[in-house]
């Protein structure tokens, strides 16, 4: 049974509508992505157009809700064009691959805190799942 | 300087893409057409619903022209705002990005294609930004 990406609100945030569209075309054109669906709450915030969601990932199942709610494993803060570009940054075991320029720029980004990623030490795992799940690659 | 929204104007877009080197270089393998959707805003001038459609394909513009709804529908991609949302992107007081994750402008289409085609789409904007314009509801 092919996996389901379900919004909680009436009317979708942008963010939520992007996030959630390329999650589901994800899945349609990757299937075998699905075994990525595993137990996780993701928070994706950018401050930049005050806009956040919270991703509920269970397995055959994406919940998407507008803002950010209860105690996410991890919890993404970057600005709108930064969060839209890690989505095409190549990936080596889901992290992003330093021996890319793209790569390099994500990790130089986290260094100096243009992304911040809380939880990303202690739920690495889930991180590699999340960026396979939204690589557009 | 061209009316916006108008077929004049659209005409003057389509040569803007044409001439654009960043624009060729960032779609060179982009396939597909793309529909833009000026809601109408009767109080601004702008009665009707109007649908743009541009025939893009490996970094050219083939064709644009004002289609009927039923026709726009059709595109791979299609774009929707209000028109004077459409006027803020094109005054650069609305970054479209921002946009979209605003809920401000509406996607609607492939989204891997256009995360990797981003780079490409933001030329897109930047050159409607470059058409000499005159806006609906700011005739004199």
């Amino acid at each position: 049974m092919a996996a389901t990406v379900e919004y909680a609100d009436e009317e979708p945030n942008g963010l939520a509508a992007i996030i959630g569209g390329l999650i589901e075309a994800n899945l349609q054109q990757h299937p075998e992505r699905e075994a990525l669906l595993k137990p996780a709450v993701v928070g994706i915030t950018a401050p930049d157009v005050g806009v956040s969601i919270t991703l509920q990932i269970a397995p055959g199942r994406v919940g998407i809700a507008n803002g950010l709610q209860g105690k996410p494993h991890l919890l993404v803060e970057a600005n709108s064009e930064t969060l839209i570009e890690l989505s095409s940054v190549p990936l080596r075991f889901g992290l992003p691959d330093n021996m890319t320029k793209e790569g390099r720029a994500v990790t130089g980004s986290l260094l100096k805190g243009r992304i911040k990623v809380k939880g990303m030490t202690r739920h690495t795992a889930r991180l590699a799942r999340l960026n396979k799940l939204l690589s557009v690659n | 300087m061209a009316l916006f929204p108008s077929e004049e104007w659209l005409d003057l877009y389509v040569e803007r893409i044409n001439q654009s080197k960043e624009y060729r270089e960032a779609a060179a393998t982009w396939e597909g057409d793309v529909a833009y959707v000026f809601e109408a805003e009767p109080d601004k001038n702008v009665p009707d619903e109007l649908w743009a459609w541009l025939d893009l394909w490996h970094g050219e513009c083939r064709q644009g022209k004002l289609v009927d709804a039923s026709e726009g529908e059709k595109a791979k991609f299609i774009i929707r705002a209000p028109y004077s949302r459409w006027k803020e992107v094109i005054n650069k007081e609305l970054d479209p990005v921002k946009g979209m994750m605003q809920g401000k402008l509406k996607l609607k289409g492939d989204l891997p294609t256009i995360v990797r085609y981003v780079k490409a789409a933001n030329e897109l904007v930047n050159l409607a930004q470059t058409v000499p314009t005159e806006f609906a509801d700011e005739q004199v």
